[in-house]
């Protein structure tokens, strides 16, 4: 089956002063699959979110949906609490971002909110929610976009353990269910194992895949078990934890 | 500090107290004569003074409301302009960094000259005609609503813009988030902007009496020559009562913008 979004040989880098934050980034990832982002702080993995969603431009490579290149995508940033405006409602924010009326987006959202069993209203402005509400709005804003390509940097980060567990199986779901590709920026090993089907682990050099069928819960919890033994020289690097617990799989 | 809530009713109420509180001391400087009686007028010589400038068989001179139109007719006009000429030149100079770095300098430096230094200037250049009052009130609050408008645009969130970007958002809604962002310096320099006009309005007419005989400023320098004290008063009032009526209609447009791209 040919893959819904297709990356060759991406490389970015920060002008001034000038960095290179990642180089020869290539993947594919197909409809209805979960491809997650692992590594350790500054290794570029946000910065491949803002190219992919046209933000930053890259220094060289290609990124393409279908072929052509990326026009809109569903995005959750890392600072979700500075994207909404203030003196909007939370679904006037959404039906701006979406190019959509408020009836529309209001179907579109609440049929998202039921699929993540979330009960957050849509109709208060932003200054009178939490972080938490705010990180499940823009979720749902995400969700309630056109784009085949949704990405999402640390879209867990603020909710409690119960908003976890839901949003990650319900949006699991939206996207296997409207063949979406879904690319998620992670931290929780956990998190990564639950929702993704890959994932892309974002060390300095090489960039591997490593799939994550395989993995168990149980196996997660024993390498996790293992890790924090003060007995067992077990002190790998990021990359190596996160083949370990994910089961090491073939590099690109 | 901890601060507790203070309820609508109770802030109202304290508001009227200042008012009372302020009422109460003029009264009390105007009977005990605090200050010299052709400096403090008392409020009943005030509101008498109010009667007779509204009245119908008032003189030519005391045809208030007349004067009072003509100041805030000045005011209003050159306000207009100042507010699309600046917004305009803001939009220029906050998006585009080269102008904004040429413009800068010379921004700053019209900005610290008092509009009243110039007026004589624009007098002359006009044929002291009417158009002098209002090209002055322009110099005045021009670089108000530039400098207002162009911090708003260097503090436009980038999160919330580049949201719009990622998420495809057409030119319409691209625009309808710029305004949203903008919408708060657009009102701060409004209000800024008019309570200047009319200050300069009022000074300059104080300085040279407009060619129509017309203007706030004029009435209040001659009632003053002549110690009529109380309808001096009623210029202060007026000035501040069209301050704040226009102040209340910059926030009622705040608010229905607001609601409107809402």
């Amino acid at each position: 089956m040919a893959p819904l979004l297709s990356v060759r040989g991406l490389q970015a880098e920060f002008a001034n002063p000038r960095k290179l934050v990642f180089q020869g980034v290539s993947f594919d990832v197909a409809a209805g699959e979960v491809l997650g982002i692992l590594g350790p702080n500054g290794s570029g993995k946000s910065t491949l979110i803002r190219v992919l969603a046209g933000l930053m431009k890259p220094s060289s490579g290609l990124a393409t949906v279908q072929g052509t290149n990326i026009g809109r995508v569903g995005l959750v940033p890392q600072n979700f609490q500075e994207s909404f405006f203030p003196s909007c409602s939370l679904i006037t924010n959404l039906a701006i971002a979406n190019g959509l009326t408020r009836k529309e987006t209001k179907s579109r959202a609440e049929k998202a909110l039921s699929t993540l069993r979330l009960s957050l209203s849509l109709d208060v402005r932003p200054g009178s929610c939490s972080g938490g509400m705010l990180q499940q709005a823009a979720i749902i804003r995400a969700l309630c976009s056109s784009s085949s390509l949704i990405l999402a940097d640390e879209p867990f980060s603020a909710l409690d353990a119960s908003a976890v567990l839901s949003v990650r199986y319900g949006i699991r779901s939206i996207v296997r269910n409207e063949g979406k590709v879904l690319l998620i920026v992670l931290h929780s090993l956990e998190d990564a194992v639950s929702i993704c089907d890959r994932v892309l682990v974002v060390p300095p050099a090489p960039y591997c895949i490593v799939p994550t069928p395989g993995c168990s819960q149980a196996d997660f919890i024993e390498n996790e078990r293992a890790r924090n033994d003060p007995e067992l020289e077990f002190v790998p690097s990021f990359s190596e934890l996160a083949k370990v617990v994910l089961m090491e799989g073939p590099s690109l | 500090m901890k601060t507790r809530p203070i309820s609508r009713p109770f802030i109202f109420l304290l508001w009227l107290s200042g008012f009372v509180l302020l009422f109460a001391l003029w009264n009390a400087a105007a009977a005990f004569h605090w200050v010299g009686k052709s400096v403090v007028a008392s409020p009943s010589e005030v509101w008498q003074q109010t009667i007779l400038a509204f009245s119908r068989d008032a003189t030519t001179d005391d045809k208030f409301h007349l004067h009072l139109l003509a100041t805030v007719k000045r005011a209003l006009i050159g306000w207009s302009l100042s507010v699309a000429v600046g917004v305009a030149f803001a939009l220029v100079t906050g998006i585009g960094q080269f102008v904004r770095f040429v413009s800068e300098p010379a921004l700053e430096l019209f900005r610290a000259i008092p509009p009243v230094l110039v007026f004589p200037l624009f007098l002359v250049a006009y044929n002291q005609g009417d158009q002098a009052y209002i090209v002055t009130i322009v110099f005045g609050c021009v670089p108000i609503m530039i400098l207002t408008i162009s911090s708003g645009i260097a503090r436009v969130n980038p999160t919330r813009m580049e949201m719009l970007a990622a998420f495809g958002a057409g030119p319409a809604a691209t625009i309808k988030g710029f305004v949203l962002e903008l919408a708060p310096s657009f009102v701060l320099g409004s209000r800024l902007c008019f309570s200047t006009a009319l200050i300069v309005a009022i000074v300059i007419e104080t300085v040279q009496s407009p060619p129509s005989g017309w203007g706030l400023g004029n009435l209040a320098r001659d009632a003053l020559t002549d110690f009529r004290t109380p309808l001096v008063y009623v210029c202060f009032l007026a000035a501040g009562l069209v301050g704040f009526i226009v102040n209340m209609f910059l926030s009622l447009i705040e608010n229905r913008l607001r609601g409107k791209l809402a």
